[in-house]
């Protein structure tokens, strides 16, 4: 006997029956023992020796155990690399046993089990369930089967401390998970199971016993927060704990106290989708924010799946932690469209980055985008209907988070297009399905009487439009941007009512209910009052136009939001934040209008307009209205106007002057709110339209500045001209077809702001004039 | 079919000499006992834009206007007409095709004697969704006799569901496969045939049940 080859294990038996191994069985096969007699064993050590051999086959190995079983000593010559396993049961864990250790085993069953008849298999271990790097670490293992069983020693034989992934060879069969405690075990069909080769996820959560000072150490991300359970079924009550949450890695722990050794929990966060909800909770006043991780994979089985947190406090936002846990987070999440209030789907986008500068759910920009492309002039567009089948295929594209483009319709189809025709109706019913799938109707329910009563009394139509916008400005923001965005869309489909035959009326008939409907199940109510829906439908298209006015301002404030100038603030805050103000400079604009020497802006308006000392005396200069309306640039043929804003008399000149006079307190956002504030008040005090958007422009100009000396970045963006302009005052530049504009500032008054490259100018010049590059 | 020339219920229709058909006149179809008279509640079911509206309009009014023009919810319209030498009220619903009607279901079609099944001809797409309409709509399908009109016949060029005959086996069961016809609205073939014809039809199968 060589002793440097040697492997001692040292087993210690159970004291009382004992197996008696039936010697005349020359070829022990795994259930040989069931056979076995038992009887008291004689010798008082009860432990066997096995002194593992070189090169010794496992059949060898076992046949020499189960002898010395039998002789109640057992002595293994040579050594193998393999490692003796003891398999886990309900009540203990597995162990490999070390090297003189001395293991309590309950059953001869146990140690036959660590000799399993050999199938040699190349594991690759790889860190990430969904970023698998192939053969990240490599080893053959001799594993038996099920295959969970192995799990332990290619554990310890790999010192994994991380979720770690088991790809192996065919037919193997993964036992259930369910019967190894301690380990997070999820045996997940994947496309490799398909294939010969299957995979196995291992998520082994026992060795994470860190304490709290360890996790914080280099993790991304603690602080408390609230663990909400899941509402227990019986009592219907949750559970809200304050616990230590600490992001590290691809993992989150959570302690109960900063003294913990061990977590009381951790969630692996790359096999969990994290999404914000967002709910009101009675007796609170601010919108909750949940974040919700649950399981994203039905295949695997964890203890809880889905976890709930909250913040610790009403005021803290919780979009950060969204953020940092989301990149964590396996892709997906709750991928639905349809059917989801506008807000959490909306929050979902932009808690992602992704495309969307405007917060329009993505199946309406899709389909309103193919719509405007190929459907425009199609006879009947939301009349007919589309094929249901196809809606249905396409809704479960959306819901499932697949990307996709819409083919083109049959007729303007290549052979080579990669997408399936679609029929222009199809996309149309799928718009349609859409808002009749929200969960409450565009026009939320509080609305519907308002608005039927609005219609059946009030008899003017000016009053009408004004208690409209009023009632459409008592919405949440998303809905107003939403709607506007859809009668804007609509009038475009009336403009073509020639070719479609869609005019307004039919179009109000066929799409009122989609956006208005009332909340009781009575659809006779919805039939009685569908003439009246009608005449809605009608008139918000017929005031696309002041609808978007109204909003422009709403736009703005959202898109100061999500540039992080407002940061995080919900768009409820904002909005919240722009009523105030709005009420606030109304009438402060007012009196600047009625009382011209005394300037009565708000604070930091009033601190821009003194130091300039604007004129802001209205009788001075009188406005003839023509001049106003002579001043719109044509809009051009088929181009759609996005904003109807009047153009404002463009005060680009001056604003060099203005250079150093802004206080660097004063914050970038208020500039812009009172930006989209003097918008708002531009369309609906007509009479003092010019003066106000001198003023307007001033602040623009300042902003711009601003904006250039405390190093925001302005995105230069070039334009063409596609027709001559010629300027009308020395603030504009002249346009010649095929010039090329550096745009400076875009603004949603129609008026852009840039210098153009051949004349070197800078100045306002009409946006229809030009393309984006 | 027993009906022979059915008028249009206009109440200043003066009625020009009609000797013969003097039994049929609406005064007398309007005259005759009230008890005796039958209310047929008919609904038309179908994709928008297929042409209830037409059909109803065509038989009430001998009319087809060609405005392009949805239905706003629901419209009805009554005539009265000869069955079988009894005296018939036939009240016709036009429903809006569109689809967020299909949840309407029993409250708008409670009562219904007949459920005339339109679809376009011309539009595999509108009598794919006929057996859609049937399902959706009705909760007890054995109240109901339905029948199926092809409509715009005037515009066979561009066909696209192919005989009637061929294609109603593969529809549903529970369609009276005699009534079912291929109409116009818009030139008024066999408009007032089906209607009489789907009439009759409901009739003898009240009959039958009673």
């Amino acid at each position: 006997m060589q002793s440097s080859n040697m492997k001692v294990y040292q087993i210690r038996l159970p004291p009382q029956p004992m197996l008696q191994q039936a010697t005349s069985n020359p070829a022990p096969q795994t259930r040989v023992n069931r056979g076995a007699t038992t009887k008291t064993a004689p010798d008082s050590s009860h432990i066997i020796k096995i002194n593992s051999p070189q090169q010794v086959t496992a059949k060898q190995l076992k046949e020499q155990l189960l002898q010395q079983i039998a002789a109640y000593k057992l002595i293994v010559e040579g050594a193998t690399d393999r490692q003796l396993v003891r398999p886990p049961t309900a009540k203990r864990p597995a162990n490999i046993l070390l090297q003189d250790a001395i293991v309590e085993i309950d059953s001869p069953d146990d140690i036959l089990e660590f000799w399993r008849d050999p199938i040699v298999t190349h594991v690759s271990v790889a860190h990430s369930y969904f970023s698998i790097i192939p053969s990240v670490r490599e080893l053959p293992i001799d594993y038996g089967s099920p295959l969970v069983h192995s799990l332990p020693l290619v554990k310890k034989a790999l010192n994994l401390f991380e979720p770690f992934i088991l790809r192996h060879s065919d037919g193997v069969v993964f036992g259930d998970p369910s019967k190894l405690p301690n380990y997070n075990i999820n045996s997940a069909p994947s496309q490799f199971e398909r294939s010969p080769n299957g995979m196995m996820v291992v998520v082994p959560l026992s060795h994470l016993k860190i304490s709290y000072v360890q996790a914080v150490e280099g993790c991304e991300r603690e602080g408390y927060l609230m663990k909400k359970s899941k509402p227990n079924p019986k009592s219907n009550t949750t559970s809200k704990k304050k616990r230590l949450v600490v992001l590290k890695g691809n993992i989150l722990l959570y302690f109960k106290t900063k003294e913990d050794k061990a977590p009381a929990g951790v969630i692996p966060c790359e096999y969990f989708t994290a999404r914000l909800e967002m709910s009101q909770e009675p007796g609170m006043k601010q919108t909750a924010q949940t974040i919700v991780l649950e399981k994203s994979y039905q295949g695997f089985s964890f203890r809880n799946d889905e976890y709930m947190l909250q913040a610790p406090e009403e005021a803290i936002n919780l979009m950060d932690w969204f953020q940092t846990i989301q990149e964590k987070c396996a892709p997906g999440g709750d991928t639905r469209e349809f059917g989801v209030s506008l807000k959490p789907l909306l929050s979902r986008y932009t808690g992602r980055a992704e495309r969307y500068t405007n917060p329009i759910p993505r199946v309406l920009d899709m389909t309103v985008s193919w719509l405007d492309s190929y459907g425009l002039e199609e006879e009947g567009i939301f009349r007919l209907s589309g094929s249901l089948p196809q809606i249905e295929y396409y809704r479960n594209m959306f819901n499932k988070g697949i990307r996709f483009d819409f083919g083109k319709p049959a007729a303007l189809r290549s052979e080579f297009d990669p997408d399936p025709a679609i029929d222009p109706h199809t996309v149309a019913g799928l718009l349609k399905l859409y808002l009749r799938e929200l969960p409450e109707p565009l026009i939320p329910y509080e609305l519907y009487d308002p608005f039927i009563n609005t219609f059946s009394e009030i008899r003017e139509s000016q009053d009408r439009c004004k208690t409209t916008l009023g009632l459409l400005r008592s919405m949440p923001s998303e809905n107003q941007v939403v709607l506007g965005f859809l009668c804007n869309f609509l009038a475009r489909v009336v403009r073509n009512s020639e070719k479609n035959k869609m005019n307004t009326s039919n179009i109000a008939i066929v799409f009122g209910p989609n956006l208005l409907r009332p909340k009781a199940d009575d659809p006779m109510k919805g039939i009685t009052d569908s003439a009246k829906i009608g005449d809605i439908m009608m008139s918000l298209i017929e005031w696309h136009q002041e609808i978007q006015d109204d909003q422009a301002e709403i736009l703005a404030s959202m898109r100061n939001s999500k540039s992080g100038v407002c940061s995080h603030s919900s768009s409820l805050k904002v909005s919240d934040k722009v009523d105030l103000l709005k009420s606030k400079t109304f009438d402060d604009l007012k009196n600047v209008a009625s009382e011209p020497k005394r300037v009565a802006a708000p604070r930091s308006l009033r601190k821009s307009i003194s130091t300039n000392a604007l004129s802001l005396d209205v009788a001075s200069e009188p406005i003839a209205p023509v001049t106003v309306a002579s001043r719109n640039p044509p809009p051009l043929p088929g181009a759609s106007q996005k904003f109807s804003f009047p153009p404002s008399k463009p005060m680009g000149g001056q604003s060099a002057t203005m250079n150093g006079r802004i206080p660097p307190s004063n914050p970038v956002s208020s500039l812009e709110l009172e930006v989209s504030i003097l918008k708002q008040k531009l369309s609906e005090e007509t009479k003092q339209r010019v003066q106000l958007a001198d003023q307007l422009e001033e602040l623009r100009g300042q902003f711009l500045l601003f904006k250039a000396q405390f190093g925001v970045n302005v995105p230069l963006v070039q334009a063409t001209a596609l027709f001559d302009y010629e300027a009308l005052s020395e603030r504009e530049i002249s346009l010649k077809t095929g010039d090329v504009i550096e745009v400076t500032e875009k603004s949603a008054d129609g008026w852009w702001q840039g210098v153009c490259q051949r004349s070197k100018e800078k100045g306002f010049f009409p946006a229809s004039y030009v393309q984006d590059k | 079919m027993g009906c022979g020339n059915s008028q249009e219920e206009v109440p200043k229709a003066s009625a020009p000499n009609l000797l013969e058909k003097a039994d049929y006149s609406e005064s007398y179809i309007r005259n005759k006992s009230v008890i005796n008279r039958k209310l047929l509640k008919v609904i038309l079911l179908g994709d928008s834009g297929v042409g209830k509206s037409s059909l109803m309009n065509q038989y009430v009014h001998q009319q087809f206007a060609a405005e392009y023009k949805a239905t706003i919810g629901a419209d009805f319209l009554t005539k009265h007409v000869m069955i079988d030498n009894v005296p018939v009220t036939m009240q016709i619903w036009d429903t809006a095709g569109q689809e967020r009607f299909q949840s309407l279901g029993v409250a708008f079609y409670r009562g219904a004697d007949c459920c005339a099944l339109v679809f376009d001809i011309n539009s595999e797409k509108s009598f794919d969704s006929v057996t859609s309409w049937k399902e959706a709509q009705i909760q007890n399908p054995h109240d109901f006799c339905f029948v199926l009109l092809g409509n715009k016949v005037d515009i066979e060029n561009q066909r696209q569901v192919l005989k009637i005959q061929r294609v109603n086996p593969l529809m549903m069961s529970g369609v009276q496969k005699e009534s079912s016809q291929l109409v116009s609205a818009k030139n008024g073939t066999c408009v007032v045939d089906a209607f009489d014809c789907l009439a009759a039809t409901t009739l003898n199968r009240d009959d039958l049940v009673s």
